[in-house]
């Protein structure tokens, strides 16, 4: 089984905001497992994308939720004609076949999935299958990134201090404003006047986190907002549609942000 | 309100009759005749006849001539613009004045209406201010000559529904009691302001709280701290050090602009805080300097925000709607620039408004960070107004637009004009409330380390000393069918802390309960994990369902996927938010035990207490009393964000005192729980009786209060119960709660072993 349709073909488009490429490199070379810190949509999965082109090797994304199970990582058994057979999970087959897997907002998983990769982020670099009576051991090539946003948890959600320790990790945030207005035009067709208002507005918005709303509005909120206008919805529209709306109910917090975008227009 | 007329009675002939009757009295004859002839020029000859049938019946209840005058004065005005049911309106409520309220009153009132009516109006806003007059007249005449004594003011303030529906209150207040009736109708009863406000469309800050909040974070990365001021005084907002003092209400304000305006409002104000950094020297400046100060200084920090955010020019803007004119009197002027600041396209030919804004234009281009170029210009500007002879009065100036902060807090309180040391004296108030709240903030204050807070113990503020503000709540009316807005005001006495020594002994006495409790407590907790079968994912294979599989496919039919099992925990979701009634009656004997009905209920609260920590639900104790509207005492026993510990030396040191308002504090109990996140949240009161207060005579007001205030706490999403102590508590408990909702625990004694027991039978599934 080859996961060559697992790789880039093209290169994602990536602005570098420090020296994160280098970074990364030198972890993928020495396999420390890496954990990408940062809010959502910030450019975290763009930059694994990026890197998996650069460093030429396949890459499995796996989205962390709460009622996934160790199963949906690793694999199971599964019922056929013939009885029952054995599939490898996602997590699986990037350990045998040397992929960078990146396990997406790891924390949405539940503690007693999660700990399936400990074995993986040491000098064993293994993989038990406990159903299976199995050990996998990694292809030289593998490589794990989880994503991690300490914006939002609560105590309750938040990484064992056990997993944490096992990754070396990279702080991600916005872009600084400029550079952020220059990525939103270029993604979102736009002009840089255009995509600079909605990176004030997007200031304005984060200013609210934690005070009525998780996290403010990311990057790629912005880029979604900038899509729209370039459709020629009216900037006051699509703000309201792709900023205001899906970012929170609260009536209060509505009323804020619908000022804050017309005080920034 | 026009009383049945003989209408046209086929008395076509009036006028000539009246003629008849006046014949002795030519004066009046002849007035009357001129006054038939404008009416006939104007409405014509039918109306004339049926005109005259009125004068005749206003004639015959001995109006006198000076109200015949009266009315003949506003006819010669108002005609030919009236309609003739204008004109027959005036006429029509005249004669009910005169007939309940006497002649003098008629004529008292006529007077008050025609002031300032001018030639050719319509006359239809006069003619439904005397009707109202009428109507008061009708159900209590003599309240009309109190209410004339401040006529004007009601007449600015309100319109003509405005003013028939403040006469309305005010007889549906005091339907009998004479002497409160005169004091509401002269104003004199602050009831009577607070209904006039109301009628005027007052628009309150406390809706807009939370979003303005969040804006102000939003744009300029910080919180607003903003106290509410209750104090008529206070017209306009005022900055406080980092303080916003905000009137509770701005009289006069359209409802429709009311969000608008308070977003203007405080949005100026951290303009203020974003963009001036000092505070000005007030010393060697002239009251009107320090006002030019003010007004410059508010165009200036306006612009520096506008830079960073453009649409907050067109909010500030639409405030600004002085026209331009050649009036040169400080008000004008100072309204006039202050636009011309904040609008370039305003055009004003004003030499002095010119050269303001050319001065200004000029500074600003230069150095918009200089706060200094303001009170150089404020000099010039103030030294030209002395030449032009143009009066300044500290006293009546008011800062305009009224989304303006009244300019005071810009100056350096120290070196400030001793005149204003009644207005500074609030302005400290405030500021050492700040600093009390920081200390004592309410709910949830950042965690402290245990020992801090419950060993050190802090005196009580001195029995006069009223508690911090913590907010403010409507009260129900049941007389007016209607809220009264910001009526209670409801304050933070934080607990002594004393020792809990007695109390852990007596807790140690109650072991049993204790115990007893406690299995109730593991019962309610186990909630054992449950096995969810038959799933399409799960942790594991569910072994009966895989067997059926294998059999289906076996035997060749489709399987059943569903074959994975899954464990999960049902976890208790409630939150319980305990208030309990420490009113003087509390400090009653419970018969047979030595102790007070407010110590065994803090027993009870202890044990009950003890169980919550085991279990874990979210809890949260507030104790209440009243002293009057004003002073509805709150004093927290726990937090939902502390630990169980913290609580009980405040529990111990909980003293009776006071009345019960329980509208107001079922109000709080309901604003500090609702936002907790848990599925249930359950509001439960212990009082051992009725509500009263000392300012309250009405029987029935306030528990028509309380129960709005349980409908309400419903409507939110809250289970509201009570828990009635004494023999006699649960009727009056009843009636505010209902009865499946309150529970009667007439031997106060037994409270201990029921309250637990009572909270896990309504939260146990
Ligand atoms: N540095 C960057 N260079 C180019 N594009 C970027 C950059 N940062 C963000 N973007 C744009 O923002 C969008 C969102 O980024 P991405 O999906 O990588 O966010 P994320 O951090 O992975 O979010 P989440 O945590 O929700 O998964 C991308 O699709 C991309 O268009
Ligand atoms: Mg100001």
């Amino acid at each position: 089984m080859s996961l060559d349709h697992f790789r880039m073909a093209e290169e994602p488009f990536y602005t570098p905001v420090a020296g994160e490429i280098a970074l990364f490199e030198a972890a993928f070379h020495e396999h420390v497992p890496l954990m990408l810190k940062g809010p959502t949509g910030c450019g975290k999965t763009r930059f694994v994308e990026h890197m998996a082109w650069r460093l030429r090797r396949p890459l499995v994304t796996i989205a962390c939720h709460e009622d996934m199970t160790a199963a949906d990582l690793v694999g199971r058994y599964l019922l056929e004609a013939e009885g029952t057979v054995w599939r490898d999970g996602p997590l699986t087959e990037a350990v045998r076949h040397g992929a960078i897997c990146y396990l997406d907002e790891i924390v949405e998983a539940r503690q007693d999935t999660t700990v399936v990769i400990h074995p993986l982020t040491d000098e064993r670099r293994v993989l038990p299958l406990d159903k299976r009576n199995e050990l996998v051991a990694a292809h030289p090539d593998f490589f794990l990134v989880i994503s991690y946003n300490p914006g939002y948890q609560s105590a309750v959600k938040d990484l064992k201090e056990s997993t944490k320790q096992r990754f070396a990790a990279i702080d991600f945030g916005y872009a600084e404003p400029a550079r952020e207005a220059a990525i939103v035009a270029q993604e979102a067709g736009i002009a840089v006047e255009v995509a600079e208002k909605l990176v004030r507005i997007a200031i304005a918005s984060r200013n609210l986190g934690g005070h009525g709303l998780e996290e403010g509005a990311s990057t790629r909120t912005l880029i979604r907002t900038g899509k729209l206008v370039a459709r020629g919805i009216a900037l006051a529209d699509a703000c309201d549609m792709a900023i205001v709306a899906p970012l929170t109910d609260d009536r209060d917090t509505r009323g804020a942000l619908r000022s804050v975008v017309s005080a920034c227009l | 309100m026009a009383a049945a007329m003989p209408e046209a009675a086929a008395d076509t002939a009036a006028a000539m009759r009246l003629e008849r009757q006046l014949g002795g009295r030519p004066e009046l004859a002849a007035r009357f005749a001129t006054a038939r002839g404008r009416v006939r020029r104007a409405l014509g000859a039918t109306v004339e006849d049926v005109w005259a049938l009125r004068v005749r019946a206003l004639y015959e209840v001995n109006a006198g001539p000076a109200v015949l005058a009266a009315l003949y004065e506003l006819e010669a005005r108002l005609l030919p613009g009236a309609e003739a049911e204008t004109v027959f309106a005036l006429w029509d409520n005249a004669r009910v004045l005169c007939r309940h309220a006497g002649a003098r009153a008629a004529l008292a009132a006529l007077a008050a209406v025609g002031s300032g009516l001018p030639h050719g109006g319509t006359g239809t806003g006069e003619a439904a201010r005397l009707a109202a007059l009428a109507g008061l007249a009708a159900r209590a005449p003599d309240a009309v000559m109190p209410l004339l004594e401040v006529f004007d003011e009601l007449a600015r303030t309100l319109d003509p529904a405005g003013l028939a529906g403040w006469i309305g209150d005010g007889l549906a207040l005091h339907p009998t009691d004479r002497r409160r009736r005169a004091a509401y109708f002269r104003l004199i009863d602050p009831l009577a302001r607070l209904r006039l406000a109301e009628r005027a469309g007052a628009v309150r800050y406390a809706p807009h709280e939370e979003r303005l909040r969040r804006l102000t974070r939003a744009l300029f990365g910080f919180e607003p701290q903003v106290h509410l001021v209750a104090e008529p005084a206070l017209s306009r907002t005022r900055l406080a050090g980092g303080l916003l003092l905000m009137p509770a209400r701005f009289d006069g304000l359209g409802g429709a602009d009311a969000a608008r305006f308070f977003e203007a409002a405080m949005l100026h104000a951290a303009a203020h805080r974003a963009f001036t950094p000092a505070l000005f020297a007030p010393a060697g400046m002239k009251p009107v300097q320090r006002a030019l100060v003010a007004l410059l200084e508010d165009a200036r920090v306006e612009r520096l925000a506008v830079a960073r955010f453009p649409g907050l020019g067109r909010l500030w803007r639409g405030f600004h709607t002085v026209p331009a004119s050649p009036a040169q009197t400080i008000p004008s002027l100072f309204a006039r620039l202050a636009r011309g600041l904040a609008d370039p396209a305003y055009e004003d030919g004003d030499g002095w408004i010119v050269k303001a804004r050319d001065l200004f234009e000029r500074a600003f281009a230069r150095e918009p960070q200089r706060q200094g170029f303001v009170t150089e210009i404020a000099r010039i500007l103030g030294h030209d107004l002395g030449q032009l002879r143009i009066p300044f009065d500290g006293r009546s100036y008011r800062v305009e637009p009224a989304y303006r902060d009244d300019g005071l807090g810009l100056f350096d309180q120290d070196e400030a004009d001793p005149s204003a040391t009644e207005r500074l004296e609030l302005t400290v108030e405030a500021a050492r409330l700040r600093q009390e709240e920081r200390e004592t903030a309410f709910p949830d204050p950042p965690p402290e380390p245990p020992e801090t807070t419950s060993a050190r113990p802090r005196p009580a503020p001195p029995a006069d000393e009223p508690g911090e503000i913590l907010a403010l709540y409507p009260e129900w009316h049941p007389a007016l069918r209607a809220d009264q807005p910001d009526h209670v005001t409801v304050r933070l006495y934080p607990a002594v802390t004393v020792t809990a020594a007695a109390l852990e002994d007596r807790l140690q006495a109650s072991r049993s309960v204790g115990a007893r409790i406690g299995a109730l407590v593991r019962r309610a907790r186990l909630g054992r994990p449950d096995r969810l079968r038959r799933r399409l994912d799960g942790e594991e294979i569910d072994l009966e369902a895989a067997q059926d599989a294998l059999q289906a496919l076996r035997a060749g039919v489709m399987p059943d996927p569903r074959i994975h099992a899954l464990k999960r925990r049902q976890g208790r979701d409630v939150a319980l938010l305990l208030l309990l009634d420490v009113s003087q009656s509390t400090a009653d004997p419970v018969p047979g035990e030595g102790e007070t009905v407010l110590s065994t209920a803090a027993l009870s609260v202890a044990l009950l207490g003890q169980a919550l920590d085991g279990l874990g639900d979210p809890f949260a104790a507030l104790a209440f009393a009243s002293n009057g509207r004003s002073d509805v005492r709150i004093t927290p026993v726990k937090r939902f964000a502390e630990r169980w510990t913290e609580a009980l030396p405040r529990l111990a040191a909980l003293r009776p005192a006071y009345s019960t308002r329980l509208g107001a504090a079922i109000r709080h109990g309901a604003a500090v729980l609702a936002p907790q996140a848990s599925h249930r949240r359950v509001l439960v009161v212990v009082t051992d009786g009725e509500p009263s207060d000392i300012d309250v005579e009405e029987e029935g007001y306030l528990a028509a209060d309380a129960r709005r205030a349980v409908v309400q706490a419903r409507g939110e999403g809250l289970d509201v119960f009570c828990v009635a102590l004494g023999p006699a508590a649960d009727r009056a408990g009843a009636a505010v709660f209902g009865r499946r909702n309150t529970f009667g625990v007439s031997r106060v004694a037994e409270l201990p072993q029921r309250l637990a027991g009572l909270y896990f039978q309504l939260t146990v599934r």
